[in-house]
């Protein structure tokens, strides 16, 4: 069973970049807070590969990845909304799965999607019991909860690392165009060149300007220049 | 005393050219050839076998840290001297690890940019 957007979602998965990476405190509570809540004994943040569902975070389990074929999660994140296995040995949906007949003996499954903000299921948030179970609207709105907060988390993350490119870039095109046009200007005047080394001035002054007028338009109505913003926290140093 | 044979490699045509200026104007250099990206600089590397090679890193279609494994397969007698925008502490580690003997920033003076060359040119 496959998701219909399973390219793009696959996209999404390598774009969030949390597959493989180290154990981390803020899903970790999650987890031992989910099984806490619902008195289970196994609670995990999967992500759902190509061919594997990995574990950002497990509660109760050693396992840190099971193949795709095997687990339940690829079958919720098929779904917008909770997937809810409340008896496994008798659910036609997992009564073959490994899972429920080997040595794990799963009963109980609740699994919510991990949707990011533009749709794609990431993996999910579940909790998992050995014992049959009943679930009640409550209790789902309460995994809900939980995994919206783990996506939020993902999506910080996410956007801190597009921030930081972005200022990569910028240094990128802040030495292109400024560095190396003082840099010109410096070997011109080293050659006597006066020439050039003006032209070479003339061209990094309106670059720079360029790359400032850009990043003040980029920041929208933060950008915006008021009486008393352009104070100096300390007297410009240009002075040598 | 033969001159040292220099290959520059700098995207800013104008930058290369009061290089080439310089460095003819000094006396001990001759300029073997320009590149004006990352693919030229290795094509020339390969080419000309220059004693030395000024790599600028930033460039067109293939950057300087690329370029600098592909010269040192092809012409493996070229001591590469980066010549960059980008402070030492960002880059220059990087850059010896992978090759190259020397990290200048421009903006370094034309005779100590000389000097290295011949230093390293002279071995």
């Amino acid at each position: 069973m496959l998701p219909e957007n399973e390219q793009d979602r696959l996209e999404a998965v390598r774009r969030y970049d949390v597959l493989d990476t180290p154990p981390d405190g803020s899903f970790d509570r999650i987890t031992a807070l989910a099984a806490r809540l619902f008195d289970v004994p196994i609670s995990i943040v999967s992500i759902v590969d190509t061919d594997r569902i990995w574990f950002k975070s497990r509660y109760g389990i050693d396992t840190q990845e099971i193949g795709r074929d095997r687990g339940l999660c690829a079958s919720a994140v098929c779904q917008r909304d909770a997937w809810v296995v409340t008896d496994a040995r008798v659910d036609p949906r997992t009564i073959d799965n490994p899972l429920v007949a080997g040595e794990l003996g799963l009963r109980f499954y609740l699994g919510i999607p991990l949707t990011t903000s533009d749709g794609f299921n990431l993996g999910t948030l579940n909790v998992i019991d050995v014992e049959p179970r009943e679930v009640s609207d409550e209790e789902v709105e309460t995994l809900e909860d939980l995994a919206a907060i783990i996506v939020r988390e993902l999506e910080l993350r996410l956007a801190t690392r597009i921030a930081f490119e972005e200022r990569r870039r910028r240094a990128v095109e802040m030495n292109d165009d400024v560095v190396q046009g003082l840099a010109l200007a410096q070997l011109a005047l080293e050659t006597g060149r006066e020439d050039a080394a003006r032209e070479a001035i003339a061209d990094t002054l309106a670059a720079a300007q360029a790359i400032v007028t850009g990043l003040l338009e980029e920041t929208g109505a933060y950008g915006e220049l008021r009486s008393g913003d352009l104070v100096r926290n300390e007297p410009a140093t240009l002075t040598a | 005393m033969k001159p040292i044979r220099v290959l520059l490699a700098d995207d800013a045509a104008a930058y290369r050219a009061l290089l080439r200026m310089a460095l003819e104007e000094d006396g001990r250099f001759a300029v073997v050839g320009e590149a004006g990206d990352g693919v030229e600089a290795v094509k020339l590397s390969d080419a000309e076998q220059p004693d030395v090679l000024l790599l600028d890193l930033a460039m067109p279609v293939m950057d300087g840290l690329q370029a600098i494994p592909e010269v040192r397969s092809r012409s493996p007698e070229t001591k590469i001297v980066v010549l960059s925008g980008f402070s030492r502490n960002h880059l220059s580690d990087e850059a010896q690890s992978i090759g190259a003997s020397a990290y200048l920033e421009k903006g370094t003076a034309v005779e100590t940019i000389a000097e290295t060359l011949v230093e390293l040119g002279t071995d």
